[in-house]
């Protein structure tokens, strides 16, 4: 049975279905109904929920939480994402997985409470210190947001790495009616490496400090070989009405809503544009996005952003065609028009 | 409930988060405006006092009735929020331009409560001057959201809102709904389990909301109480 959810509610329950046995996390706007939903729900299921002092805190804890073997999710927006950072960088390098989510919000800065997409940088190119890289998901509705949850707490097992899940605001905030998976238990599957008590067995340590280069080389080397891994299974996109496109936009998340129903007009008046949407942001989708750049004659990046998912694009691309691009700012959210305007002036 | 008697008694909507509050006080508030025959529930039949909109949702970061100021002025509705500036502010200031339109007991006050007992928060302030003036607190309920989806829940969300408010539910509103994707059999379902919570809290349905679309398409018949046609104010921008 469907029930109307709103995003940042359906993210909780999510988790919830998932098995999720641990969340931290503290008040930010747009994501503050995380926080609300799961005080509500985690006690009376006897799992733990915990409001931190501050992100710093929340992401700690998560660390804590993630080193016992538990399933920990936290969730923040751009502001607390940024001062989540260094503990981030720590668990990559600890090899422990968490769950984390940002629905951004109008920066840089303090910035608004706007739905926007200015933390593309900052989630797909690392974030904080040293050399990694996190699985990055971006759905573009409710349900989405729902199937992408549930799938991260696995990938971040399989992995033994933080998976992240970006949204805006507005995804955070619509209403849309969803369906959940069944209810798991807290999941334990077997994790050898967790702490978990050393009676009768070799103690465990989980850490990012390795005082000896040659040992933080090793350390980083199968970080990387974890990372390629990533890479080579975690591509997700999707498209809409590429059948022929000689334009193609590329927009993820709400954007890429938005862009859909400007594709849709567009070929209602014969023009052949169709819509890729990439899901995994890292590992972006290179090399599909590629065969398609040989085939179109030009591409539009459409982002709530001054541009960034767009060197991505010009990467995969090889600048072998014309890219524009179309970003509003600020939480400025285009319209289909808007975007169908765009369309318009570059097929002419 | 009522102590005083008061020309045009407070209109309030409460509800949980998402019941749907919002857009019911906006098409509630336009239909007194549009002549008083469209509202139901309304004790009195008179659309010739102004009607003014009080938007007291200081938790709500989005879709929220101060975003609806001219299209609600278009429609003859004054709308008074809590902060002129700074719409999309999320600590908005509570003025002093609520009690005013509260004591205004020749208009015809909607107040539109911002949800669950956090929301309600915000009325508590009032309640002697509401009380004094005389109200009807509808409690907005959809069975398709979380935590009013059993009676249980629903008595809880009551009871934690009446105390947060200082004031008391008058009767439900029917509000079932799966936005985009409801099917006929949604709202009729979905009726149907409310008018038993309703039977099992000992409480009346003012009225049953319904999108303007299934209001004219479905036979009003299978309800016993009055409706209003839903004409939603919160469009998503891919819609």
């Amino acid at each position: 049975m469907k029930v109307l959810m709103k995003g940042n509610e359906a993210i909780g329950e999510a988790a919830i279905r998932a098995g999720c046995d641990a969340y931290f996390g503290y008040p930010i706007t747009p994501q503050t109904e995380v926080l609300e939903y799961m005080s509500r729900r985690m006690p009376k299921l006897g799992r733990a929920f915990v409001q931190a002092e501050s992100e710093l805190g929340a992401i700690n804890m998560v660390y804590g939480a993630a080193c016992t073997g538990t399933r920990v999710m936290t969730t923040t927006s751009s502001p607390g994402y940024s001062l989540m950072q260094e503990a981030v960088s720590y668990i990559a390098l600890s090899f422990v997985p968490c769950v984390i989510v940002n629905i951004m919000r109008g920066g840089p800065g303090l910035g608004n409470i706007q739905p926007a997409q200015g933390d593309y940088f900052q989630m797909t190119k690392g974030g904080g210190h040293g050399d990694y890289h996190l699985l990055v998901l971006a759905p573009a509705t409710v349900q989405e947001m729902v199937d992408l949850i549930v799938e991260a707490f696995d990938l971040a097992d399989k992995y033994r790495q933080p998976v992240t899940v970006i949204a805006d605001g507005l995804i955070g905030q619509i209403m849309e009616p969803v369906a959940f998976p069944e209810l798991k238990a807290p999941q334990r599957p077997e994790r050898p490496w967790a702490l978990t008590g050393a009676k009768g067995r070799e103690k465990n340590i989980i850490t990012s400090l390795y005082l000896g280069a040659e040992r933080l080389e090793q350390e980083n080397i199968r970080l990387q070989a974890t990372i390629r891994q990533i890479e080579e299974n975690e591509v997700r996109y999707t498209e809409y009405m590429m059948e022929g496109a000689e334009l193609v936009v590329v927009a993820y998340g709400t954007a890429g809503r938005i862009v859909q129903t400007a594709v849709k007009q567009a070929r209602e008046e014969g023009i052949a544009v169709g819509l890729f949407r990439p899901i995994s942001m890292f590992p972006f989708p290179y090399a599909r996005l590629k065969e398609i750049a040989s085939t179109a004659q030009q591409i539009l990046v459409v982002e709530l952003s001054a541009g960034q998912m767009i060197e991505d694009v010009r990467l995969a691309s090889c600048d072998q065609l014309p890219i524009s691009f179309f970003g509003k700012m600020g939480g400025v959210v285009p319209l289909p028009d808007d975007v169908l305007a765009e369309i318009k002036k570059l097929v002419k | 409930m009522t102590e005083a008697r008061a020309v045009y008694p407070l209109v309030l909507f409460a509800g949980r988060f998402g019941s749907g509050k919002t857009e019911v006080a906006l098409n509630y508030a336009r239909s007194l405006a549009e002549g008083g025959t469209a509202a139901p529930g309304m004790a009195r039949d008179d659309g010739s006092a102004p009607v003014v909109l009080i938007d007291l949702d200081i938790v709500t970061p989005y879709f929220r009735s101060r975003e609806m100021a001219e299209q609600l002025a278009q429609h003859g509705v004054e709308l008074v929020a809590p902060s002129i500036i700074g719409q999309h502010l999320d600590t908005p200031a509570i003025t002093p331009q609520i009690l005013g339109a509260i004591e205004r007991e020749d208009r015809q006050v909607v107040l539109d409560v911002g949800g669950d007992k956090q929301g309600a928060r915000a009325l508590g302030q009032y309640s002697q001057a509401i009380r004094r003036r005389g109200y009807v607190m509808h409690f907005v309920v959809n069975p398709y959201r979380p935590f009013t989806s059993t009676v249980v829940g629903l008595a809880e969300s009551i009871s934690e809102i009446e105390a947060s408010s200082r004031l008391q539910v008058t009767d439900l509103v029917s509000n079932p709904n799966l936005i985009g994707e409801t099917r006929a059999g949604d709202i009729l379902q979905g009726h149907a389990k409310i008018e038993t919570y309703a039977q099992q809290l000992g409480m009346p349905i003012a009225f049953v909301c319904l999108e303007r679309g299934w209001a004219d398409r479905l036979d009003s018949s299978p309800f016993s109480q009055p409706t209003l046609a839903l004409d939603r104010s919160f469009v998503q921008p891919w819609e």
